[in-house]
């Protein structure tokens, strides 16, 4: 190796280890492919958005990990879900002020991976739903918004109840009212309710809560 | 003024005879990291990784090879970096970089510098962003599909000449469809511009996010074809002029179930040559262990329509098995059976890639 490659890579290398003090040490998990066009679709008046990366493991390691499963009844994949996977929130603005939170989540399906991408309110509270990506060969009947759209107006407190009630009949129950648009994928179904409630938990953690204990 | 004393930015301090020079290209991005790490800002995200590339593989014509087309032994790193302030986004930056080693080379230029992706990204409202710095020209799949550690690649090496290219671009959106220009200096990895090199390119597309996807694009410019790759040291010209590339290419992606379905062709002229050129890739993740893929891929270029000089026909079947979610086992098997080109009959390759948060 000649001098001038040593030196130009010690230059570039020596500039990178300065900047390890603020770095996020994570791949980033499920980030928009165009956020600027999903942002102004689904809030018109948007004007900007901020984007942020926050993983389970700098926000509360292991024990972090353990409520978030504990709340979605489930393990998390070591595969799609790692600790240190980043996942990607954007905070919509209309100048200054903020009027939502586009997030997504990488879920295993039936035939590969699906990207599952909410936009909730201040509250949590779905705005919008579709699929970033979804490998099913039924994939137009999940993504038809005659099934999209039956979860606008859901939050967290919704896939609380639904798993509450253990397959029992109620009729509070809006999330078992949801029926599989599916002919032959329903595991493809049963993930997405899980990919949708895993996110909603994570931004209930991640987002909500702190801005409520910043408020108190 | 002569065009080998054309100075760009600063004059000839930095460009002269055609060239930037090396502390010109080491201070620059050097520079420019500084610069973009301590812009004030509300809020930046940061993300730094830490790669690492190794490759073999044995030809039937080569024997033993240590790198692929597009893939060398090498340790990289990658920063990326996103600035906000109360409005929201306004910049974002990437950088990789790799020290790769070139075994088919002599051991003093073995080494060389790769820089992939260095660029800066101001966005002066939703959905119109401008580029500056080391990205791929707006031409075919390759700005839509991540190939920095892949052993499949798309036709831009052998249509353009390289993946990526320095210059400035403007992206924006057009209705249901999203576009990107961008002018470069047709020199690929390497700084330089001789024999008035430079390339404008321009597609619009779907946006990305739909089971099918497509785009129309368009080149026009000339090129500088180099031997070997590298950003530092700066590899030699392969031919002293540039040569004067027009290209209309097409290309579309399929999602459906486990099957990916990937494709591009490009028509157009190289120096008044006609040249023409497709590429078809099936990728199939096995719905049992989707930790595993199943590629298979078919390409040709045709450098010279009149003689039917098809420079490459390889058709690649390879897998790409994550073994853990920081490390990737690729292997793959190509033939150019069908090629005039008597290189490279028959070749294998073997890669581990590691990529991963730079420590924890």
């Amino acid at each position: 190796m000649n001098r001038k490659t040593i030196a130009s890579m010690s230059i570039i290398v020596l500039i990178m280890l300065l900047l390890q003090v603020e770095v996020i040490h994570a791949a980033v998990g499920c980030s928009l492919n165009d956020p600027d066009r999903d942002v102004k679709r689904i809030f018109p008046k948007s004007t900007g958005y901020r984007t942020q990366f926050i993983t389970i493991a700098e926000r509360g390691g292991e024990s972090l990990l353990k409520q978030v499963e504990a709340e979605l009844r489930g393990k998390f994949d070591p595969e799609y879900e790692p600790i240190d996977v980043a996942y990607a929130y954007y905070t919509v603005l209309t100048g200054k002020d903020v009027i939502g939170y586009v997030h997504g989540v990488n879920q295993k399906g039936m035939f590969g991976g699906m990207q599952i991408i909410l936009a909730t309110d201040l509250q949590g509270m779905i705005v919008n739903m579709y699929y970033q990506k979804l490998s099913s060969p039924e994939s137009r009947r999940f993504r038809d918004k005659a099934f999209t759209e039956q979860f606008v107006g859901l939050s967290l407190s919704d896939f609380v109840h639904h798993d509450g009630m253990r397959g029992r009949t109620c009729p509070a129950d809006k999330v078992g009212a949801i029926r599989d648009p599916s002919e032959k994928s329903h595991d493809d179904f049963k993930a997405t309710l899980r990919g949708i409630k895993k996110n909603l938990i994570l931004h209930n953690i991640f987002n909500l809560s702190s801005k409520k204990a910043e408020s108190h | 003024m002569h065009k080998s004393h054309r100075g760009v930015f600063f004059g000839r301090i930095i460009y002269h005879n055609g060239r930037f020079n090396l502390a010109t290209r080491t201070g620059l991005l050097a520079m420019s990291i500084v610069v973009l790490t301590t812009v004030p800002s509300q809020a930046a995200t940061d993300s730094l990784y830490a790669e690492a590339n190794l490759i073999g593989g044995y030809s039937s014509t080569e024997r033993w090879l240590g790198k692929s087309m597009s893939q060398r032994n090498s340790l990289g790193l990658e920063y990326f970096r996103k600035f906000s302030n109360e409005y929201g986004d306004y910049l974002t930056f990437d950088l990789q970089v790799r020290l790769a080693y070139d075994s088919s080379l002599p051991r003093d230029d073995a080494w060389a510098i790769e820089v992939h992706n260095a660029w800066v990204e101001y966005k002066i409202g939703l959905g119109k962003k401008i580029v500056a710095g080391h990205f791929a020209p707006a031409f075919g799949l390759e700005p839509l599909i991540d190939t920095h550690g892949t052993l499949m690649q798309t036709l831009a090496p052998m249509n353009i000449g390289f993946k990526k290219d320095w210059g400035v671009g403007f992206s924006g959106m057009l209705g249901d469809y999203d576009y990107q220009v961008a002018a470069q200096l047709g020199s690929g990895m390497s700084v330089r511009r001789r024999d008035s090199s430079g390339i404008l390119t321009g597609r619009i597309g779907t946006p990305a996010g739909r089971d099918l996807q497509y785009g129309l694009s368009l080149l026009y410019g000339e090129t500088l074809k180099v031997k070997g790759a590298g950003t530092i040291p700066r590899p030699e010209l392969a031919r002293p002029d540039a040569v004067l590339k027009k290209r209309v290419g097409l290309d579309a992606q399929y999602l459906y179930g486990s099957y990916l379905f990937k494709g591009e062709c490009a028509y157009g002229e190289d120096d008044g040559m006609q040249v023409l050129g497709a590429l078809i890739e099936v990728d199939y993740t096995v719905p049992e262990v989707q930790e595993l893929e199943l590629q298979l891929q078919g390409s040709f270029w045709d450098r010279d329509l009149s003689k039917r000089e098809t420079e490459r026909v390889p058709l690649t079947a390879g897998l790409q098995y994550k073994v853990t979610s920081d490390l990737t086992v690729r292997a793959a098997w190509s033939t150019d059976t069908l090629s005039n080109n008597s290189m490279n009959k028959d070749q294998m390759f073997l890669q581990l890639y590691y990529f991963a948060p730079f420590w924890e």
